[in-house]
This record gives C-alpha cells, sequence and structure tokens, in this order.
C-alpha cells in the first residue's frame, strides 16, 4: 500500500458524497456512501476526483463523524433498505465502517449494509468487518494478473483480489459480482472465457452477476476516450455465462 | 375514389364533447349519429346526454353562475338534470351472500355462479359513464368459491372474467379492487393482468402496511412497472377517513362503501390566482370562500335534484335490496391547477422558488389546501350523510380538454425528487379525503430491482401519504389523466380508426419523467441543510 493510505479513525470518515437513493447499489433503495481515498488506480474510474487520500484535491469531500453520518441516515431510513459504502475504496476507511456498521445494526437490524469494494485488501480486513457487514459488492476488473496490473494502473494485487473472492463466497458474503467490460482491454471472447473460468473456480454459479458497460463519461484517462462497448459484444457474454450455468445476470445497459 | 379525411384526436368531438357542440337539440344529435368514429353504445350515450341537456339547467344564484362562467367553478358537464349518482359502490359481498331478487340471481354455490352473478350485476350499475365504475374486492368477493374448481380451471375462469369485463365495459373507468389480505385470487389476477395486458379494469391494491405481504406488493409493483397498475392505497390511513368502508372507484376516487358520490364539481386554482392577481391574502380570504360557497350550493342543487325528482333511490333495486345505502353517498369537492396557480403566484410576488421544490411557494400550497379544506367544513349540505353533511376534497385527476396540470401535482417532467415529493404530498393529503393521484415515474433501473420501489412507498405510507401511483419509462400503457390507454390505441386513434375503448378518445400524455430517480449526490447546500459541512 502507497505511505499516504493510512487508515481513518473509527469515529470519523472521510467522505467524497453522499446518495440518497440508489436503485443500482445492492438490493432494494439504498443510500449510498462515497468514502474518499483509493489503493488502485484503474485506467477506467470515472470517479478519479475520489483516489486521493486526503481528499484535498477533491472540493466536495467531507468529514463526518459517526454520529453526524447516522443523523443523515435517519433521515431517509423510512425509505431505504439499507446503506452501501462505495468509493474510492471504502475499506481503506475499514474502521469507520466497522464501528458505523455495528452501531446502525444495533439500531436497524433489518437494514443492510453492503460494501462495494474491490476486495484488494489484507483479508484480514474482510473478516473484521464482516461481524457487521451483510454484503459485497467485488467487481473483477480482469481475469488475469497481468491485465489486472494493467487495468488497476501497476497497483493491483490479483492473487489477493480472487483468493478474497472466494473468500467471501465461502462466507456468503457476495450480493453480486460485477463485470466490467472495457474496450479494447476486458471486451474479447479470449478475456470473457477467462472470466468464466475464474468464476467456475471462486464462486457459486448462482451467483448474481452484474456486466457493467464501459462509458467514457467523466474517465480520467485519455487512452480511452471516443471509445465504446458495442451491444453483441454484450450480449455474446451474457450469452456465454449463460451456456456455463451463470443464470443470475443483470445487465441495466 | 373518395379519402376519408383523417381527423386529428385532438379536434374530433369526444362523446362528451358532443354535447357541448352548438346548435339545436335536432343538429347536436345529427353530428353525433352522422361521426365516423363513435361507435354504436357511444352514440347511444352522446344521444341520451343531449336529451337530457335539452332541460334547464336547476336554478343556481348569479354568485354561482358567475363563478362558473369564469371558469372557476366546473360541473364537469355531468349533466342538467341528474338521474343517477355520479359513482356508485355496491355491496357485492350482498350479491355473494344472498344473490339478488331483482336479477333473478339465487346465492352463488361455485366458481361458475359466482362470477355469473358479477358480470350480470355489473351490466346493472349506473354511474356517470353508464359503466359501473367500481367492481368490488375482487379477491374477497370469490374466495369462498375457491375450493369448488381446480387449480387450472380456476386460471381460466378468472382470465374469461377479465376478458369479459373489458369486452362489456370497455371504459378504463371501470375500477376493480384487491384487498389487503393475500389469497390465491389476487395473486392470480396480477399474473393475469401481465398476461392479457388490458387497460380494462383499472385495478387497485389496498396496502396494509402491517398485514399485507411484502412479496405481493412487490409482485403489484412488477405489475405497475409494466402496466402503470394496480395502484396503491394506504389502508390503515384511509380506513380512518371511512370508518363504514371504502373502495377506489374510476380515476382515483376513494368513496364510501355501499355508497358513493352523488356529484363530483371542481374548481380551477389557477383561475382563481389569476382573478386576484396573484395576491395571496385575496386568494385566500376572498377567491376560496366564494368559489366553495358557490360549490356547496351547486352541489345542493345536483344532489337534491338526484334524491327528490329522479327518483332513483325510490325505484333502484340496488336501494331496495340494500347494496346501496342513501345514508352512504357523499359529494366531492375537485381541485386542479395547483402548479399553475403556484407558478402565478410566485411570479406575481417575486418569489424566484418553484412549487416542489422551494419551501415558501410549498407553504403556500398547503396554506391554500388548507384553506379549502377549512372553508369546505364550513357548508352542511343536506344528503351528504356518509361525510357528516360535509363535501369532501379530491384531488382531480383532470378531463381530456384541460391544459392545466391535474389536482396537487407538480407539474410533469418537473417533479421532484420523490423524498421531497413524498415530504410535502404526506402534509397535503391529510386534507384529501375523496383520492388524489400524483404520479411517480422510474426508469429501467427499477425493472431489476422492484424492491426499491417497494421501499418508497413504504416510506412514503409511513410518512402519510394515502395513495401511490406508479409508472415507469417502459410501461406499455400510458397514463391518462387518470386512466390508463395502450399506447397502440392511442396511435388508432389519430389515424382515425375506431377504438373500441371509450376512453381511447379522451386525449394523451405521456409522463416520461427520467429525472425524478436520477442517482443524483446531495449538494453543498443540502449537506448544509443536514448539518454537514465541507471542511476542506
Amino acid at each position: 500500500m502507497r505511505k499516504n493510505n493510512k487508515t481513518r479513525s473509527s469515529h470519523e470518515a472521510l467522505v467524497a458524497g453522499i446518495v440518497p437513493s440508489s436503485f443500482v447499489d445492492g438490493p432494494g433503495n439504498r443510500l449510498v456512501v462515497f468514502l474518499q481515498g483509493c489503493n488502485l488506480r484503474c485506467i477506467y474510474c470515472q470517479n478519479p476526483e475520489t483516489w486521493d487520500p486526503t481528499g484535498k484535491k477533491n472540493p466536495l469531500c467531507i468529514k463526518v463523524s459517526l454520529e453526524e453520518l447516522l443523523r443523515v441516515v435517519n433521515k431517509y431510513i423510512d425509505f431505504i433498505s439499507g446503506i452501501t459504502f462505495s468509493g474510492g475504496e471504502p475499506l481503506l476507511q475499514w474502521r469507520f465502517i466497522r464501528e458505523f456498521s455495528r452501531k446502525f445494526k444495533s439500531l436497524h437490524p433489518d437494514k443492510t449494509i453492503i460494501v462495494d469494494s474491490n476486495i484488494d485488501v489484507e483479508s484480514s480486513i474482510l473478516i473484521e468487518v464482516s461481524k457487521y457487514v451483510d454484503y459485497f459488492t467485488p467487481d473483477i476488473k480482469a481475469p488475469n494478473p497481468e491485465l489486472y496490473r494493467k487495468v488497476t494502473g501497476g497497483l493491483g494485487n490479483f492473487t489477493r483480489m480472487i483468493s478474497n473472492l472466494k473468500l467471501l463466497d465461502s462466507m456468503g458474503k457476495i450480493y453480486e459480482v460485477r463485470l466490467p467490460i472495457i474496450p479494447t482491454i476486458t471486451d474479447s471472447e479470449e478475456v470473457f472465457n477467462e472470466w468464466i473460468n475464474i468464476l467456475k473456480e471462486h464462486v457459486n454459479s448462482n451467483v448474481r452477476l452484474r456486466i457493467i458497460k464501459f462509458r467514457p463519461h467523466g474517465v480520467a484517462n485519455s487512452f480511452l476516450k471516443n471509445k465504446t462497448v458495442n451491444e453483441e459484444v454484450v450480449k455474446n457474454l451474457i450469452n456465454m455465462l449463460k451456456i456455463n450455468g451463470f443464470t443470475n445476470i443483470v445487465y441495466l445497459g | 375514389m373518395k379519402t376519408r379525411r383523417v381527423i386529428s384526436y385532438e379536434k374530433e368531438p369526444t362523446a362528451i364533447q358532443h354535447a357541448k357542440l352548438t346548435g339545436s337539440v335536432a343538429e347536436k344529435a345529427l353530428s353525433i349519429i352522422r361521426s365516423r368514429s363513435l361507435t354504436y353504445q357511444q352514440k347511444l350515450r352522446a344521444l341520451a346526454k343531449v336529451a337530457e341537456d335539452s332541460i334547464p339547467y336547476p336554478e343556481l344564484s348569479d354568485h354561482t353562475l358567475k363563478l362558473m362562467k369564469e371558469g372557476i367553478l366546473h360541473d364537469l358537464d355531468e349533466g342538467h338534470a341528474p338521474y343517477r349518482p355520479r359513482y356508485i359502490l355496491p355491496d357485492y359481498m350482498k350479491l355473494i351472500e344472498n344473490g339478488s331478487k331483482f336479477l333473478e340471481i339465487e346465492p352463488p354455490k361455485n366458481m361458475y355462479d359466482a362470477i355469473g352473478a358479477l358480470i350480470s350485476m355489473y351490466a346493472n350499475v349506473p354511474s356517470i359513464t353508464s359503466y359501473p365504475v367500481y367492481l368490488g374486492d375482487i379477491d374477497k368477493l370469490l374466495q369462498p368459491f375457491v375450493k369448488t374448481v381446480s387449480s387450472s380451471e380456476l386460471v381460466n375462469l378468472l382470465i374469461m372474467f377479465w376478458r369479459i369485463i373489458d369486452r362489456m365495459l370497455p371504459d378504463a373507468f371501470v375500477h376493480a379492487n384487491l384487498s389487503p389480505n393475500d389469497n390465491i385470487i389476487t395473486r392470480k389476477l396480477l399474473d393475469i393482468e401481465l398476461k392479457v395486458k388490458q387497460v380494462v379494469p383499472n385495478l387497485t391494491l389496498k396496502f396494509d402496511l402491517e398485514h399485507t405481504p411484502r412479496d405481493l406488493v412487490i409482485k403489484a409493483i412488477v405489475n405497475a412497472l409494466h402496466l402503470s397498475k394496480p395502484y396503491l392505497v394506504n389502508d390503515i390511513l384511509v380506513r380512518k377517513d371511512w370508518p363504514q368502508g371504502y373502495g377506489v372507484a374510476s380515476c382515483y376516487n376513494i368513496l364510501p362503501y355501499a355508497g358513493g358520490s352523488f356529484t363530483l364539481i371542481r374548481v380551477n386554482l389557477y383561475r382563481i390566482a389569476t382573478k386576484y392577481n396573484g395576491d395571496i391574502d385575496l386568494i385566500l380570504n376572498e377567491g376560496i370562500p366564494e368559489v366553495v360557497k358557490a360549490a356547496a350550493e351547486l352541489v345542493e342543487a345536483r344532489t337534491s335534484f338526484i334524491v327528490e325528482e329522479s327518483g332513483f333511490f325510490e325505484t333502484s333495486f340496488l336501494v331496495n335490496e340494500e347494496f346501496i345505502y342513501e345514508d352512504n353517498f357523499t359529494a366531492m369537492f375537485g381541485i386542479y391547477a395547483l402548479a399553475e396557480a403556484l407558478e402565478y403566484i410566485a411570479k406575481a410576488n417575486n418569489l424566484k422558488g418553484e412549487y416542489g421544490y422551494d419551501e415558501e411557494v410549498n407553504k403556500i400550497a398547503i396554506n391554500i389546501i388548507e384553506k379549502l379544506y377549512n372553508e369546505v367544513e364550513k357548508y352542511h349540505i343536506k344528503y351528504l350523510k356518509a361525510s357528516n353533511g360535509k363535501m369532501v376534497l379530491h384531488s382531480q385527476a383532470g378531463i381530456s380538454t384541460d391544459k392545466e396540470t391535474p389536482g396537487i401535482r407538480v407539474k410533469y417532467g418537473k417533479e421532484p425528487h420523490p423524498y421531497d415529493y413524498v415530504e410535502l404530498l404526506s402534509i397535503m393529503h391529510k386534507y384529501i379525503k375523496a383520492g388524489t393521484s400524483e404520479i411517480f415515474t422510474f426508469n429501467q433501473t427499477a425493472r431489476h430491482n422492484p424492491e426499491a420501489v417497494y421501499d418508497i412507498v413504504v416510506g412514503a405510507f409511513k410518512k402519510g401519504m394515502k395513495f401511490f401511483s406508479i409508472t415507469s419509462t417502459f410501461s406499455e400503457f400510458i397514463r391518462v389523466t387518470g386512466y390508463l390507454i395502450k399506447k397502440e390505441d392511442l396511435e388508432k386513434f389519430k389515424e382515425g380508426k375506431v377504438a373500441r375503448h371509450d376512453t381511447a378518445y379522451l386525449g394523451a400524455e405521456a409522463v416520461i419523467n427520467q429525472r425524478a430517480l436520477s442517482r443524483r449526490p446531495l449538494g453543498l447546500d443540502e449537506l448544509f441543510k443536514l448539518g454537514l459541512r465541507v471542511t476542506q
């Protein structure tokens, strides 16, 4: 990990944004908290302003105490199934997530907490927050170490990510696995076949899979500018997944 | 060969509008008879209306006539000499238990008998449109006979029942209800709805937050996303409004069971605002009191005519066999164009904010509704026994010729975030007992996550909203004012072809609001309001 990737306190978080209603960040209507700071530098990232763990370059970044966040959540509590922590990489602030979730679950045992993590973190962190977090929504950014390094800006640890995937699956903590189709990088049949093999090896076949088609909007990397993914390519991946026994597929277009 | 002129649907006089044509009775009648876009049944009803309207209007004071002439007060073209209540909600359970002497129906013994009895009765329940506007809690009516047929027979019979309702009663104001209780009839009907894709009957599910199972409501929500129905009613709150029981009839009218509404008049709030140049004090203290006074007179005149002159309550088998009681009738005070009224008021008072968004403008809206409620409560009208002699407020969904926004809705496409809309509406719904119909439009993301819509409905009902109407950007039906039409029927009518459904003629408005549920982060001002601030 980078030096300045220090984990913050358990009672205060650096928040890059709050979305009070989302239909695409887990089951039901959810309030999403975007935490500032990321350990990867994905070339297709649409929120590069959330990378810097100090948040100094993000004018919308705010410090929020655990009590303040609970108060905000309370305003919307009747409308939501739960809360999703996204980012950035939310688990860089895992102590806060653990403490918040512990408190939140004691107040609202019927609501869920989801962490939208790249799961490229120490497995001990996943085990620790799993005590209070209901589900994770990891993505498999690429199906082999070489490509994974390329996609994550040279910072990703493929072996760690993939063993965490298996760990979460064995704990029953996966809500959905996301497969991002990125033009010229993860849009070939070859990659699709590798993805399928990884999935077969590491997760249950009834896992909910969400296909995410790359959108050029807001992308930092100039390499991907004006590049798009053909709808036929998506259809092909969905077909290939189905043939291989993965039928729980969501694609929002 | 001579080509028939294709008449645009906006210009073709509808069955109702025919009666507004000028000229002698004979000229009006001939124009209806010659119409190339009305069916035989539609012509028949339009002709009856022409005959009724050849009778002088009930006598009214100059004050009331003036407000009607100014376009502030409307009688919704109900006819000059009403000879049946506008909306009738019979106690169909009595038919199931006792049968009907007048219709020579024995108490049903099995599912065949029950469906046959209901269909026979529906054909004999009048209303303003002559079609029955209320079909009862279908599941409650049929549940006792589920065991008399096999499960495949049950489905076939329900499909037949639904098809007959649509083919015999082709009017989208025909409204069926489903009780809050989980049962096989409700579940099968929801499946059938998706299969047969009919706009008729309109449909409501009564949702009891404490008892209706979550998965049943989500099933109904999936239907609503695809068909814009059923519509959800907050059963716990509405039961308190109508302790004698209630049903949902026609377009979002919530009315007493075994009774109904004699009449519906409505008030154009925009016209009141312009009449008083947007002066808030004058609107509240003169405009509203004077129109409520006039409305009370109009309602009294019309209801007295029905009860005292028409003989309906002396002769109808519905009354004689106690399917309805005169004491269970009320009358509705409809309001519309609140959005335009506020736009005008805001401009006149140099307010920058918009209705739905700005607290100050929203407060004016709430004051208007509160004032209307308080004024309406001042008048005691003899025959409105179901509501202690009071008219009941109704957020009126509009008619085809309206340019204004229905009821208390925020303008199409300008609806605020659902949370904010719910907050505003839940305050106003307190005053509106006889139904309202703000539409919440969801986009593709709801298709894969109907549970999210469920969460929003639950939140809305917990906050105090009484009614929730769902549609989506991918729905196969278009919601027109208060009812549904198929997209394809509208196209047919535009091409000048005869459409089977009466309501296909009444124009259309596509309500597409992508913005309503965008995944939008809170802005700095919103964070500040929540007690958070940028600390960088």
